[in-house]
């Protein structure tokens, strides 16, 4: 009886390591981080992170979280990381940190690898944590902002890029995990979401603008918000937004689609050796403003108007493709990848220059709109 | 390690330490005078024994005493059919034979020339006659004692249903149950325990359907019953539980007449205890605890939900606070993050860790519970407002408890009645997983939750497993564990009853 208690007890501490989270720590005892902002200092040329933390003591239920900044210099991102407790009691506590913004600077001048680096290193961090790049010259900028609708600006800008591909389309989330994932793979460069602020009078709030294009480990430039949404659909991303277009085929555009729905394939077609990308867009979209009341929507008006709609979208998105092969060479699209997967053998060939390939490479688009709704007023 | 809840073999075996009268113990002599010396010996300082003495009109040879304890008989029936008869009657009296036969007029009558059988009779409400030149007594039935009249059971109240419930009068309560199966299959076996209040314990059972080594079981734990008084139900499942230590019930309790002959139909014994409401029922299964005699008057798919309902609110009443404390102290990622600012802007100014507010938190409303338990029913009002107002708001504005623990205690302890047979060890298994938890989150919840499985799975009554493994998952051996099923679908009997189909012409008909 008795040995077997011991036994029984033996095996219980044998097992207690396994637990892990080891530590008791109460709520009470950390300071919750929302956002960090990664800038560098000029000068000394040491890295300045800066904190968005939960100010619990401000926070009240009535008017919502509180949220305040400190930053901190480090010799590395962890060295200010730890430096940062030398200004807060408690210890900060990253596993809820919804948001990392790389200020423009470090993303020009140093590698991105080394930055993801320590946020994929370190246990505290969830690997979902958004990646963004500020256009301002320092990152903590944005995290000083004012929020609009919430209280903090990390959770408003994590809620405005989680939202973006189903209401407008217009920039690119990438968690941490899969940012990192992007950098070591062949044949896909990596985009990450551009944050800038909006300055009016003293106060001054901020916004997505649009995608940061990398090549390889650096930041090389921006797309703007209509260029990220031919990118999205290039990269077969959207859900959502909207398509402006002139109903009569050239002039100002005055008439607007909604899109509840869209496919791109994306396929590979060897041509004599070399690869040659087919994009087939198809969506499915409501029509939601209209410029002629009088309109009597017939099926060729509307086939017009899909003719219309489909040609600009496509002309948009080989606008955008051609801009980035000549100006930015980066595979953004993540072509290669479809080449690696679609045809192993040609990639083996084609991979080792894969940088000048895919600036001469021939992409066909083919866009395919479908009008499901115009919604029935009535003309005299 | 399991072996500390396990029952105890052996049970000391001594001679019953029975106090000894001597006269008590005696036979009777044919003197009437020497007899009611004895009487007067066994009851002195009983001020409440009554005796008359008798003498025929017509015979002067009838001469008689009767020996009665007042309060316990009916006073009319001893005026009317044994005084009057006695003084009036022509009959030759030759023996006691005669005077039941032909002069007394009572129901139930009995002879005997032992002094003890006489001290039993007259003290559970007889009369005894004591007639010149015979040694033996007669024993005539004319018990009267006040009895709580037959209503509803305030702790098994039901919506629909039967309403009736059990009194402190054994005889009432086997009427009850006899008067809803008639059937000489119902059978009533009378015990005597207690070696001094010799109380009458019944064991009831459907011959042909109960379960025979259940029954063996419990005939030779309760021959082993060495005790001086039985005074309610409890005291007898105490003494032939199985698994002594366990918190877990493994003998049933119920009030209700409807309830005692549902599990006597699935070959389940009935104890009765003479004096006690209480009724023990056995073997009993560990979902028993999860189910209520209105599940079956109610549509089957309600008393479903609330079965599901009641496992559900079983397990967040020993899981909830542990699990709050886990999450908070340890694996703090699992809170969404509103929630965590939220919950950690109400934590900031309370000063004790979290941990220990609950468990202090967890004592006082078990305070509460008990204190509105045994409370006079009048100041009730007066706990509320000390329970709700200053335990709950006050507290909370004092920044001495947060808001969330409030309402984990609360949601705690709402579940917790939801399941009211398993109080006990809810209140037990609760606080040691909140320890657990408290010192190694999720792991120590776990290790928990695994010595009460395994234990749970340990647990037997009366040779039965209170929960059946089985390997193949059947229909007939679920219909009525987590789920009610419909009447007709309950073609088959738990599988410890010896006679285990309930619809034989059904034979699954509609299944």
């Amino acid at each position: 009886m008795i040995k077997k208690c011991v036994c029984a007890l033996l095996a219980l501490v044998c097992a207690l390591p396994l637990a892990g989270c080891w530590n008791y720590r109460g709520l009470d005892e950390m300071t919750i981080v929302v956002g960090i902002a990664v800038d560098k200092d000029d000068e000394s040329g040491e890295y300045e992170i800066s904190f968005e933390f939960v100010d619990l003591a401000k926070s009240t239920k009535d008017e919502g979280p509180k949220s305040k900044v400190i930053k901190s210099n480090g010799k590395t991102i962890f060295d200010a990381v730890r430096n940062a407790k030398k200004q807060v009691a408690n210890k900060l506590y990253m596993g809820h940190a919804q948001l990392i913004i790389i200020g423009e600077k470090v993303a020009l001048d140093e590698d991105i690898r080394a930055i993801l680096d320590f946020f994929m290193r370190d246990g505290e961090y969830r690997e979902t944590i958004h990646v963004s790049v500020s256009q301002e010259d320092s990152a903590a900028d944005i995290l000083d902002a004012e929020a609009t609708d919430l209280t903090i600006v990390s959770m408003e800008l994590v809620k405005i890029l989680e939202t973006d591909n189903k209401v407008t389309s217009s920039t690119a989330h990438r968690g941490l995990y899969e940012a990192y994932e992007i950098i070591k793979t062949d044949g896909t460069e990596l985009v990450l979401p551009a944050i800038r602020l909006i300055k009016e009078g003293n106060e001054s709030t901020c916004e997505v603008n649009g995608i940061a294009v990398f090549k390889e480990e650096k930041l090389v430039g921006y797309l703007s918000a209509e260029e990220s949404k031919y990118f999205l659909f290039a990269y077969d991303d959207v859900e959502g937004g909207v398509i402006t277009f002139p109903s009569s085929g050239e002039g100002e555009d005055d008439t607007t689609l909604e899109i509840t729905n869209s496919k791109t394939s994306r396929s590979v077609v060897n041509k004599d050796g070399k690869p040659s990308v087919s994009l087939k867009v198809e969506m499915e979209v409501f029509l939601n403003e209209y410029a002629k009341p009088d309109s009597k929507f017939t099926t060729d008006e509307i086939a017009k108007l899909e003719e219309i709609a489909a040609k600009k979208t496509g002309e948009g998105i080989s606008a955008l493709i051609k801009k980035v092969q000549s100006e930015y060479g980066s595979d953004i699209f993540c072509f290669g990848g479809l080449v690696n997967k679609s045809d192993y053998d040609m990639w083996e060939q084609v991979k080792d220059d894969w940088e000048s390939q895919f600036k001469q490479l021939e992409v066909q688009v083919e866009v395919k709109v479908n009008i499901l709704n115009t919604a029935y007023l009535i003309s005299k | 390690m399991f072996g500390l809840f396990k029952r105890k073999k052996s049970r000391s075996k001594d001679s019953p330490g029975r106090a000894n009268h001597a006269p008590e113990d005696g036979v009777l002599s044919s003197s009437l005078a020497k007899n009611v010396q004895t009487m007067e010996e066994i009851f002195k300082d009983v001020d409440t024994l009554r005796s008359r003495y008798i003498e025929n009109t017509h015979s002067k040879e009838l001469r008689c005493r009767i020996f009665y304890f007042d309060g316990v008989v009916n006073c009319e029936l001893i005026n009317e059919h044994i005084i009057k008869p006695l003084m009036i009657s022509e009959a030759k009296p030759s023996g006691g034979n005669v005077v039941i036969n032909q002069i007394v007029q009572i129901d139930e009558s009995k002879i005997t020339d032992q002094f003890c059988d006489i001290v039993e009779a007259i003290t559970y409400g007889n009369t005894v006659l004591f007639i010149e030149g015979q040694d033996k007594a007669v024993l005539l039935n004319t018990k009267n004692f006040s009895t709580r009249s037959v209503d509803e059971p305030d702790n098994e109240k039901v919506l629909l249903g039967p309403r009736e419930g059990f009194t402190e009068s054994m005889m009432q309560n086997l009427s009850l149950i006899r008067r809803r199966a008639l059937t000489p299959d119902l059978k009533m076996k009378n015990k005597i325990l207690g070696t001094r209040t010799k109380t009458k314990v019944c064991v009831c059972y459907m011959d042909s359907i109960v379960n025979r080594k259940a029954l063996d079981e419990l005939n030779s734990r309760l021959e082993k019953i060495d005790i001086d008084a039985v005074l309610d139900s409890n005291y007898i499942s105490e003494l032939t539980r199985d698994a002594p230590w366990s918190p877990f019930p493994t003998v049933g309790y119920t009030e209700r007449p409807d309830v005692v002959l549902g599990k006597l139909m699935e070959g389940r014994i009935a104890v009765f205890v003479d004096g006690s409401p209480v009724v023990m029922t056995l073997p009993y299964l560990f979902i028993e605890n999860f189910q209520s005699s209105e599940d079956y008057y109610m549509h089957y798919y309600y008393a479903s939900i609330a079965r599901l309902l009641r496992i559900v609110a079983y397990l967040l009443t020993i899981s909830v606070p542990a699990l709050y404390i886990s999450i908070g102290a340890f694996h703090h990622e699992m809170f969404p993050l509103q929630l965590f600012i939220s919950i950690a802007t109400d934590r900031k100014s309370v000063p004790l860790p979290a941990a220990i507010e609950a468990l202090v938190m967890l004592i006082v409303f078990d305070i509460l519970r008990e204190t509105g338990a045994r409370m006079p029913s009048t100041i009730g009002s007066a706990l509320s407002i000390v329970g709700a107002l200053v335990i709950g708001q006050a507290a909370v504005d004092a920044k001495l408890v947060s808001a969330p623990m409030v309402i984990i205690i609360a949601l705690t302890g709402i579940t917790s009645l939801l399941v009211p047979k398993l109080n006990t060890s809810s209140m037990i298994i609760r606080v040691v997983l909140l320890l657990f938890s408290s010192m190694f989150g999720f792991f120590g919840y776990m290790v928990g939750i695994s010595f009460f499985v395994t234990h749970i799975l340990n647990l037997r009554s009366f040779g039965v497993p209170q929960i059946m493994l089985s390997r193949k998952l059947k229909y007939q051996n679920v219909k009525d564990s987590f789920m009610r099923a419909p009447w007709w679908q309950m073609i088959n009997r738990p599988r410890f009853a010896a006679d285990a189909v309930r619809q034989k012409n059904k034979g699954g008909s509609r299944d």
